[in-house]
This record gives structure tokens, C-alpha cells and sequence, in this order.
């Protein structure tokens, strides 16, 4: 099963929606421990990189990743500017060239925007922010890759992913806006663990759906 | 939300075309990104002084582009860090071979954003140092001091550093100044009502009617308690202790005052705080060098205040004490 450059253009447009769609569930989960500007900034950074999208014409799947990289980077700012749009330069940067991509490569790209957000963010596993989502799914694909197909290999990762997202909840923030909160960050799912949640299963969403699937 | 905008999406955009044809003879905005300059190159080349943040903080940040204050400003969403590339193109217009110094707030955001666009500017040979603010002892022990985040503070190190940068010192004199004013400085505040982010039309934060947030952070975040409201007076013997213990501050010092309102108490009360403010000063034989009341930096239409304290050597007295002018703060050189 392979994703072309069109899957590809409907996968990010379709998670551009999912965030739309969801900035009043962000905007309160931020809003518990945070100032409450993730749902809007996502929102609107995705809502850019659509139009940016639909607007363009790209020779590879490397291209449209760092484009769309470059709209966070460039136009958004907050925290999560440098970190989703500096995560999607860097997965660009490793998919340069390439217009199909499969199974290991989007073990490529997700693994580059972990990397990515860990070093600029310092976050590490259990300081409640998105790497708990990412880091979990990162590690669960790479198990199932040799054993499954693309559509288990991402449904196993992303029910780890859902997992490290909720388990967000009881933990006490370590970085960011909320670290100051000390014990009272308990209680609330991370905004930027559940965004990137909502991004995986958008992704999912997508993929299934696709013809040949089953390949 | 009841509040004087047109589209809450364009509250950024439309409060800064104001801004620009109000003050037109003190600032520009540069064309291909949100960045606020200073409409005159200075007389003598200098270290460019730049800042940056979220919106929602007036007069905070653009306000201060001026005379002995500071040169630049990215300007980001309301309370929302501005991108990298805003920041890069500030720091490669106003650079005039002297260096670029950032003086801004500790908050993730902004530090990334800030980093990004030093790691740009520096590729292309810009001299570029950074002096963060940590001012707010609500919001962290002083034992992760440099985990606290910023508040009004930040203003006295524009003064300061702005101030410093004026006077032609270099790059590495700027940042030593800015840093020992950073240092030196202490704040907590005080929130009875939350502000509203335009885009989401909701309270950052609810308290009971009789309520205060004691600790509040510049964006609504809590505090270290909520506590029933007392008398003035009461609080501020409140947070004049924890302020005056934790650098800790001691009699015959000389300090600078600074009563900031948070956007929705009156300037009558904030006046209340300082005769209180001033009155422990003295039981405590401290010594102050100027008081500032009013709003400095605001966080929309939070009411509450914050008390800010910064011990001056006589280096930072002459500074604090030098002229600044810009659009919302003008000050006499009050040095003799």
C-alpha cells in the first residue's frame, strides 16, 4: 500500500479540518492549565497550511511537508509554530524526493517530527506534553512494522498513542505554561498530547479508508 | 464578551493600524512581517534592542519603542509568542553593526521563537544576545529561580537595558546591565477578575465574587492560592513579605518602585497600594529612588495589580533614571 502525493495533500487537508473542528475541545482543555490559545493558533495555522495546499502545486511529498512546515514557522509563533512546524520541516527534510511513501517511511516522518520537537521543546517522556503521544506511537510502530501492514502497524501504534495521551492526565506538568502549576496540572489531559493525538487518528482515519487498505 | 472589536480574529491587526497612524512620528511597521521599529535611525550607531511577545499586554510591548527604551517589537497573537521569522527580520533591519540584544519574558514560546531567530540572525554574521526576564517569585521556588516567568519586571529591564544601550555601551555591557537588572528584580501580583481572549471569547481563568488569585501570572495563570479578598492593605503586607524575602531585600538599600495595574483597576486603587507600598519601604528603611504607577504592562481586562521591586546599584540608579521617550513612556532625565 502506497501514499501518492495526492493522499498525501487529502491526509494534511483532512487534519487541517480535524483541528478545525475540534478548537473548542483545545481551547478548553487548554484553557484548565494553560492560557487557552492552542485551539485558535492550531486552527488557524492549519487553516493556512490548507490554503497554502490547495494553492500549490508540489513535486514531492518532501516539498509539501516543509511548505507546510514553513507556514507554522513563518506566520503562527506561540509554542506551537516552532514546534509542529519545525517537526514538519524536519520529516520534510527526511522525505525530500520521494512521491509515494509507505510503511517506513511514515515511520521516517513521524520519528523526525519526535526528534525534532524533543530537542527544540526539552521535553522528555512524562513531562506531559505532546512527546507523551508521540513517543509512545514512534516506538509502537517501529515494533509492529516487521509483523503487520500499514493499517495495523499505525492502529497498534495508535492505540499506544491514545494511551500516552491520556496518561497526560495524571501527570505533573515539567515544561511549558503549565510547569509553574506544580500539583494542580494534575487532572487535565495535556492540549498539545491531545492534539497530536487528534492529528494520528485523522491520519488513521484516512488511511483506512483507502483503496487497497487491505494490501 | 462585551469588548470594542470588529472581528476577534483582526483585534491584533486593527489595534496596531491604530497604533501606527497614532504615533506616527515614533514608529514604522516593517512590510512583510508584524515588527514594530523606531521611525529614526539614533544619531550614533548603537546595540539594537529588541522585544517581543503576545498581544494583550499595552502598553506592553510596542508602547516602549523610543528613545532609551527599546528599538523593536515582534508582535505575536494575543497572548501568543510571535514567529521566528518576525523576529529575524527585526533583528537584520535594526542592526547597525553594533549588535542586537533580546530582551524578553520567560515563556516556552518565546524562547523557542527567540532561539530560532538568534540561530538565523547569527548565520548571516548579526551579533545577537538574549537576557530573559524571570521576575514573578509566584511561580517557582527561588531555589528554580530561572523557571519563574516574567511580569512587570520586564519593563525595568527595558528601562535599564534600554537605557544602557542608549548611552553607546557594547553588546556585552548591555547584556551584564540587563542581566543585574533582571537579577535584582522581584514582583507578584494580585488577580479579582480574568481576562478574556478575544478568539475565544471565554475567561482564561473563574474565581468566586469574593475571590482573588493570589500570584496570578500575566495571562491569567494561577497562582500559588485563592484566597477570600482582604483589605489593601492586607495584601500588600502580603506580598511586600514574600517580595522583600525572597531576593531578600535590606534596610539602606535603594530600590525602584513599580505599581502595575492589570488592566481593569482603577488608578485610585493602585495609588492605595503605593501609599501602603511606601510606607513598609520605610519601616524597613529602604530607600526609594522613583516610583512608577499605572499601567505598565496589562493582560487585556484582568483587574488586579502587581508590586515590583528592583535594587539599584548606582550604576542602575543613573540608568533607571535616564530620559526615555516613546509613544507610552516618557520620562525626564531625572539625573542631577
Amino acid at each position: 500500500m502506497k501514499i501518492n502525493l495526492g493522499d498525501f495533500k487529502n491526509i494534511l487537508i483532512n487534519t487541517a479540518n480535524t483541528i478545525e473542528d475540534n478548537v473548542d475541545y483545545l481551547t478548553e482543555l487548554d484553557a484548565k492549565i494553560g492560557d487557552g490559545d492552542h485551539g485558535v493558533n492550531m486552527s488557524k495555522g492549519f487553516k493556512m497550511i490548507k490554503k497554502k495546499l490547495s494553492a500549490e502545486v508540489f513535486s514531492d511529498i518532501g516539498e509539501m511537508l516543509i511548505t507546510s512546515g514553513r507556514v507554522l514557522l513563518d506566520q503562527i509563533g506561540g509554542a506551537m509554530g516552532p514546534l509542529y512546524g519545525g517537526g514538519l520541516v524536519s520529516a520534510g527534510m527526511a522525505l525530500k524526493g520521494k512521491t509515494t511513501i509507505a510503511k517506513n517511511d511514515l515511520y521516517i516522518l513521524f520519528s523526525s517530527i519526535l526528534a525534532s520537537v524533543k530537542s527544540l521543546g526539552g521535553a522528555k517522556l512524562g513531562d506531559k506534553t505532546m512527546v507523551d503521544t508521540l513517543e509512545p506511537f514512534v516506538v509502537e510502530y517501529k515494533k509492529q512494522i516487521k509483523k503487520n501492514d500499514l493499517i495495523n502497524t499505525f492502529k497498534k501504534a495508535l492505540t499506544k498513542a491514545k494511551e500516552g495521551m491520556e496518561s497526560t492526565r495524571n501527570m505533573i506538568s515539567k515544561v511549558g505554561r503549565s510547569s509553574r502549576l506544580l500539583e494542580r496540572s494534575k487532572g487535565h489531559i495535556d492540549v498539545g498530547a491531545a492534539s497530536s493525538y487528534l492529528i494520528l487518528k485523522s491520519f488513521y482515519k484516512y488511511l483506512k479508508n483507502m483503496k487497497g487498505a487491505k494490501n | 464578551m462585551k469588548k470594542f472589536i470588529n472581528n476577534p480574529q483582526e483585534v491584533v491587526n486593527e489595534s496596531i493600524e491604530g497604533y501606527l497612524v497614532s504615533y506616527a512620528e515614533y514608529v514604522k511597521k516593517l512590510k512583510d512581517a508584524r515588527v514594530l521599529i523606531r521611525k529614526k535611525d539614533p544619531k550614533e550607531p548603537k546595540v539594537a534592542v529588541i522585544t517581543g511577545g503576545g498581544s494583550g499586554h499595552k502598553p506592553a510591548f510596542i508602547g516602549y519603542i523610543g528613545e532609551g527604551l527599546v528599538d523593536g517589537v515582534a508582535v505575536g497573537e494575543v497572548f501568543s509568542a510571535p514567529p521566528a521569522d518576525w523576529i529575524y527580520k527585526a533583528t537584520k533591519e535594526l542592526n547597525m553593526g553594533k549588535g542586537v540584544i533580546y530582551l524578553y519574558g520567560n515563556f516556552s514560546g518565546d524562547i523557542m521563537n527567540f532561539r530560532m531567530a538568534k540561530t538565523l540572525a547569527e548565520s548571516e554574521g548579526v551579533k545577537v544576545e538574549e537576557v530573559i526576564a524571570y521576575d514573578d517569585i509566584a511561580s517557582a521556588p527561588k531555589d528554580k529561580i530561572k523557571d519563574r516567568r516574567a511580569i512587570a519586571g520586564e519593563v525595568i529591564m527595558w528601562k535599564i537595558g534600554g537605557a544602557a544601550a542608549a548611552k553607546g555601551l557594547s553588546l556585552f555591557q548591555v547584556k551584564e546591565i540587563a542581566e543585574l537588572a533582571v537579577y535584582n528584580t522581584r514582583s507578584m501580583g494580585v488577580g479579582t477578575y480574568p481576562p478574556i481572549i478575544p478568539a475565544t471569547g471565554k475567561p482564561s481563568f473563574t474565581l468566586e465574587e469574593d475571590e482573588m488569585e493570589i500570584g496570578v501570572g500575566h495571562h491569567g495563570e494561577p497562582g500559588i492560592a485563592k484566597e477570600k479578598i482582604k483589605s489593601a492593605d492586607e495584601i500588600v503586607v502580603y506580598l511586600m513579605n514574600m517580595i522583600l524575602s525572597d531576593l531578600p531585600f535590606k534596610s539602606n538599600d535603594k530600590v525602584s518602585v513599580l505599581i502595575n495595574g492589570l488592566g481593569a483597576t482603577p488608578f485610585q486603587e493602585l495609588f492605595i497600594i503605593s501609599r501602603k507600598v511606601s510606607q513598609i519601604l520605610e519601616k524597613y528603611k529602604i530607600k526609594t529612588v522613583i516610583t512608577y504607577v499605572g499601567e505598565y504592562f496589562t493582560s487585556l481586562e484582568m483587574a488586579g495589580f502587581s508590586i515590583t521591586l528592583t535594587k539599584l546599584d548606582k550604576q542602575l540608579e543613573k540608568l533607571i533614571l535616564a530620559k526615555a521617550d516613546s509613544p507610552l513612556f516618557k520620562q525626564f532625565d531625572l539625573n542631577k
